[in-house]
């Protein structure tokens, strides 16, 4: 199910309602349905904007400010896709125009780059790893905010080219294009190309 | 980089991503980079990209990425395993309660009495009402003043002229102090007892009738319940989004847009009387559960 992008809590059945029929409450003005469907997004959206501007700080303001642009909006909601899929791309669109908004080169990106990780990478690439992560960061910054979106969407979160295309508001080659020139990018900042 | 102008030895698929692209590289081995990769990514292959050393090392170079992403998201995404949202919950909805949404004040007792309730108010306790159903999980409750038989007709005769606002302070004015329910509920499945859902839908009305007069004192003319969907008691709902495209999006982004606001706020929806009332957003109402509904009449 689509809900599954941001990893949307009981999809029915389990535990407490499921998404559809707390949405179907905060659009009648339940605010107790929405309390309970932003906690239960909040955490995937979270982590998402943080992939998309890198820092934790900022990622829960543009997430905040996605589900309070969400609540005023809910009265035109008609359930055409799931909560959790309708917030995945609103929280995109936010990120997206902070990134279009910063000034390029933001010195702020190098400044939260975060400690390379100490496992999950076989032990023979740890230290590989530990420099890509840092080249990795550095490059990420040099991205525009439609090639970072693009390729950190499709990279990161795993999502398909046409629901980029979607979420975005741009052509599916245009996503590819810009997908890859952010792999050519990256792939060069990684170390030597040839 | 190199600048070569040779077509790939091979027909690019439909999607080439960068046929034109000017950061697109051609291989010794005359592919396209952008095409190695795609294949690559797709999982296509013709056998080249085995013996070719330069597709081989292209190819190795996304592997590096990939691996230097996991990376990244490994250290970006320790601390989120455990994310705590309460506090970012909290601010959300302070927020919010300083935004309510109400609904239409319902009378709480016939004219010239004037005492009210607020619709969302009182369609919260008529859910939790249904809900003590087993089986029974409330969802769409609206719940709209009776309007005055002497004045129905008038009523709604013009009623296409005069706007929502007229209407409710009409509404106001005069009505029966009666209100009409109308509640949508998934029903619970489970695989040992078959559903009987008249008598669900006679269960629900019921508590609901009462939760209306003892809790509230408000005296229900009519409550239809609706079941719109059928859960799988002991197992996951499906899939309930046939199409991501049609919602509002406040932030959507035209890429066309080269200088949008980032502040930008949408308007406040339009007052609830007139939202539209979906049944289930993304339910799916198997066949012939849609209506097998009560209609009912209290009192």
């Amino acid at each position: 199910m689509t809900g599954d992008r941001t990893s949307a809590g009981p999809p029915g059945g389990g535990d407490g309602p499921d998404d559809a029929l707390l949405t179907v409450r905060a659009v009648e003005g339940d605010e107790e349905a929405f309390a309970v469907l932003v906690r239960r997004h909040a955490p995937a959206l979270v982590r998402l904007a943080t992939r998309l501007l890198g820092g934790r700080a900022e990622a829960e303001d543009a997430v905040q400010d996605a589900f309070l642009s969400a609540w005023r909006k809910l009265p035109e909601f008609r359930g055409d896709s799931a909560f959790g899929t309708w917030l995945y791309r609103i929280v995109t669109n936010r990120c997206l125009n902070i990134l279009r908004a910063r000034k390029p080169q933001d010195p702020l990106d190098a400044a939260q780059e975060p400690a390379a990780p100490a496992h999950t990478v076989a032990p023979d690439r740890i230290a590989e790893g530990r420099a890509a992560v840092g080249d990795l960061h550095r490059a990420l910054a040099d991205l525009s905010a439609e090639q970072r979106t693009c390729w950190i969407l499709r990279e990161g979160d795993g999502q398909s080219y046409a629901f980029i295309a979607d979420t975005v508001g741009i052509s599916q080659q245009a996503v590819r294009a810009r997908v890859f020139r952010a792999r050519r990018h990256l792939t060069n900042a990684l170390g030597a190309w040839r | 980089m190199t600048s070569r102008i040779h077509p790939p030895a091979s027909p690019p698929p439909p999607e080439p991503p960068g046929a034109s692209d000017p950061d697109d590289e051609l291989l010794p081995c005359g592919r396209l980079l952008s095409q190695v990769w795609a294949d690559r990514e797709e999982g296509t292959s013709d056998g080249h990209e085995r013996t070719c050393p330069h597709c081989r090392r292209a190819v190795e170079e996304l592997d590096r990425l990939e691996t230097a992403v996991r990376g990244l998201h490994d250290a970006a995404d320790d601390p989120a395993a455990s994310y705590d949202a309460a506090p970012l919950t909290q601010r959300v909805m302070d927020i919010v309660r300083m935004e309510l949404r109400p609904g239409r004040p319902l009378p709480l007792a016939p004219p010239p009495e004037d005492l009210w309730i607020m619709e969302t108010a009182a369609a919260r306790t008529l859910r939790a009402a249904a809900e003590q159903v087993p089986g029974v999980r409330a969802g769409s409750c609206r719940i709209a003043p009776e309007p005055d038989p002497a004045e129905r007709d008038s009523a709604e005769r013009d009623s296409a002229e005069r706007d929502s606002a007229e209407r409710d302070s009409a509404e106001r004015d005069s009505g029966t102090g009666r209100v009409s329910v109308r509640l949508g509920i998934q029903a619970l499945l489970s695989a040992s007892e078959p559903p009987d859902l008249p008598r669900l839908a006679d269960a629900v009305r019921l508590r609901v009738e009462r939760a209306a007069d003892r809790h509230l004192g408000l005296r229900t003319a009519t409550v239809d319940v609706h079941v719109t969907d059928l859960v799988d008691a002991d197992g996951p709902d499906p899939d309930p989004d046939p199409d991501p495209d049609r919602n509002p999006d406040p932030d959507r982004n035209p890429d066309s847009n080269p200088n949008p606001d980032p502040d930008r706020n949408p308007e406040p929806g339009p007052g609830p009387a007139d939202a539209p009332v979906p049944d289930a957003p993304g339910a799916n109402v198997p066949d012939g559960a849609g209506n097998s509904s009560g209609k009912g009449t209290g009192r």
